[in-house]
């Protein structure tokens, strides 16, 4: 497919990674790139992308959402993605001391966890991962980690098994996801396609006959279309691709996206969501890695 | 009760006859009442416009320059000034269109204030979603702007500063504000005037949680919430550059707001550089009562008055615009009413 050598070409060349073209540093779209490079087989660029990751990881084994910033600290899930992926062939185990700070500070790090309130439909008591520290665990920030920590081997760990329950918990009555709010005061919140594809990658291989994942799988492939943004889209069909349900338009679908970011000026994390979007094979993504870490 | 002792001496000379009591209570009282009537004066007071029988496709900037012109702002302010407008964006979807900002209101905006020579930026920073431009898109803002060449911030992603918090009301020491909003001369709120269902209304004040960045505050901005609602309101409207607002009520959501509510035409436009009575007003033509508002409450005297007799109308009085918006029938919202019989719903 085209669009993957072009935006690996733009990626290869990346040094800075942003949000937005000639944004600042940021972490996770250097683990997105990372983890595209690496799975393009993009070695050497990927490699450089994730020691600026090592760099940044702070004595704790945290990294910040951006440079200089060591708080708020999500990306730590993507950035043990990435080195991970790195680390699937590394004979010299390069990332190992990155990835098990990492995994430690994953383990002790949670959401701020509260008592069932009648006025929220979802469980406020299950333990999951936080956007800023001490807050409330939310959808994406729980879906990052549970990723992180099953292809850190960890997937019976009860931190992920946790996770698991409360991304589950999080999915609406009648499908798909959205920042972590399913009933308010007894009103359904509305569906979003990048929550709800970031869900169902991390409850892809899950062993889970809750009829909202197949509702929520329904809503993606209803949602997705040509004029779908791209992040949304990128999320949604990975998605869809780790249920076994790739829309067959998929390949159209990312070419009107990759056309659009070109014609407008895109940035490293859009390329990164592309470049991993376009993969059709799970299994070269870092959620399906076999276990590098003990 | 005990008695008070008496004293065991008594001092007539020092005790002041009946009449000089009278007048010595005389003068404190006249003292006191002056004082109280010299605070009123010295109280802030705002002007406030509203204007009737709006439009989306009608003269929307001529509305917008005689509202600015009636709170006495001028033209030479805003010449060389750097202007942020910040709508609306919390969560777009296009089934629900009454939830956001409606772009002719937006463009009219930026219209105005680049007709007076400032460099004007639309900016947000979208509460509930990671993907902004799904929320430009589904908003109909992306379109709106690229027709009209006007660039957009996404305030979720940009670099960060820290600012010491001037508010002082929640316990955050500091805020942390993107670069667009830091580089401002003025931020420029462009709420829709809707219900919402933990803190009643919101409008101009609240509408600034989106000035705040999601990579540092999350999605939603659990931090925020944290730190009490209302406070942070108070924190961040306190801590901004200058602030004006105009807020697009001319298709409004009641019920379940701010996303799940109904729509309530109503045809409005408010403008006013007093965020608190702006949102005062607004609460007032909605059938709700300012002072029971949490954030306004701690907003009244710190940021602005809220107090009917302290805004001056300008253009259309409200008391002729009331049309009580329907809240959910919910312990927190009910005394907000100004009515006790105004409108519930499930």
């Amino acid at each position: 497919m085209n669009i993957i050598q072009q935006t690996l070409d733009q990626l290869r060349a990346a040094d800075c990674c942003s949000y937005s073209p000639g944004g600042p540093w940021a972490a996770e779209p250097t683990a997105l790139a990372c983890l595209a490079l690496e799975i393009h087989h993009e070695r050497t660029p990927a490699l450089r992308l994730a020691h600026q990751l090592a760099a940044a990881q702070q004595p704790d084994g945290s990294i910040g959402a951006l440079a200089e910033h060591t708080t708020p600290a999500w990306p730590t899930s993507l950035a043990m993605l990435a080195w991970m992926a790195c680390s699937q062939d590394d004979t010299q185990s390069t990332f190992a001391e990155e990835i098990a700070l990492a995994v430690h500070w994953a383990l002790a790090t949670h959401g701020k966890p509260a008592d069932p309130n009648p006025q929220v439909g979802h469980d406020p008591s299950i333990l999951g991962w936080s956007w800023a520290a001490d807050t409330h665990a939310w959808m994406e920030p729980t879906c990052m980690f549970v990723l992180a920590l099953k292809a850190a081997g960890l997937r019976s760990h009860s931190r992920t098994r946790d996770g698991v329950r409360l991304i589950t918990d999080r999915l609406l009555p009648t499908g798909g996801s959205n920042y972590g709010s399913t009933l308010v005061l007894g009103q359904a919140t509305l569906p979003q396609v990048q929550s709800t594809g970031l869900a169902m990658l991390a409850l892809a291989g899950e062993e889970n006959n809750d009829l909202r994942v197949a509702a929520s799988l329904d809503y993606l492939e209803h949602s997705i279309c040509l004029e779908t943004t791209t992040s949304s889209m990128c999320f949604g069909l990975l998605g869809l691709t780790f249920h076994g349900r790739r829309p067959p338009q998929a390949a159209s679908f990312l070419q009107q996206a990759f056309d659009r970011e070109m014609t407008r000026g895109t940035c490293e994390y859009k390329l990164a969501l592309l470049a991993l979007a376009v993969n059709e094979d799970p299994a070269l993504f870092p959620g399906f890695l076999p276990q590098v870490i003990a | 009760m005990k008695n008070p002792e008496k004293p065991s001496s008594v001092e007539p000379f020092s005790q002041p006859s009946r009449r000089t009591l009278l007048a010595a209570g005389g003068v404190a009282l006249a003292g006191f009442v002056g004082a109280k009537a010299l605070g009123q004066i010295l109280l802030p007071r705002a002007d406030v416009f509203v204007a009737r029988n709006q439009r989306y496709d009608g003269s929307l900037v001529q509305t917008i320059y005689d509202g600015l012109a009636a709170c006495g702002l001028a033209p030479h302010q805003f010449a060389a000034k750097r202007v942020l407008l910040k709508p609306n964006m919390v969560e777009p979807t296009r089934r629900i269109p009454h939830m956001t900002t409606h772009p002719a209101v937006i463009i009219a905006a930026a219209e105005v204030f680049r007709g007076w020579g400032a460099t004007v930026t639309v900016g947000e920073a979208p509460g509930h979603v990671r993907d902004t431009e799904m929320a430009l898109v589904e908003s109909g803002v992306a379109e709106a702007l690229h027709d009209a060449r006007l660039s957009f911030a996404d305030l979720n992603y940009e670099e960060v500063a820290w600012r010491a918090n001037r508010g002082r009301v929640s316990p955050l020491r500091g805020i942390y504000f993107p670069r667009s909003v830091c580089e401002a001369d003025y931020v420029v709120s462009l709420p829709k005037m809707k219900t919402h269902h933990w803190v009643g209304i919101t409008c101009s004040m609240k509408n600034f949680y989106g000035t705040l960045p999601g990579i540092k505050y999350g999605w939603p901005k659990n931090v925020l919430h944290h730190n009490g609602i209302p406070q942070t309101v108070v924190d961040i409207n306190a801590t901004l550059p200058k602030t004006l607002a105009i807020v697009d009520a001319i298709d409004c959501m009641e019920g379940d707001g701010p996303i799940m509510g109904s729509m309530k035409p109503m045809g409005l436009v408010l403008v006013g550089s007093s965020l608190p009575a702006v949102d005062a007003t607004a609460a007032r033509i909605m059938g709700l009562r300012p002072e029971r508002v949490s954030y306004l409450q701690l907003a009244a005297d710190r940021l602005g008055p809220i107090a009917d007799d302290r805004i001056t109308q300008r253009g259309e009085n409200w008391q002729e615009l009331v049309s009580p918006f329907q809240i959910l029938d919910e312990p927190h919202l009910r005394n907000l009413r100004a009515l006790p019989d105004g409108p519930l719903v499930s």
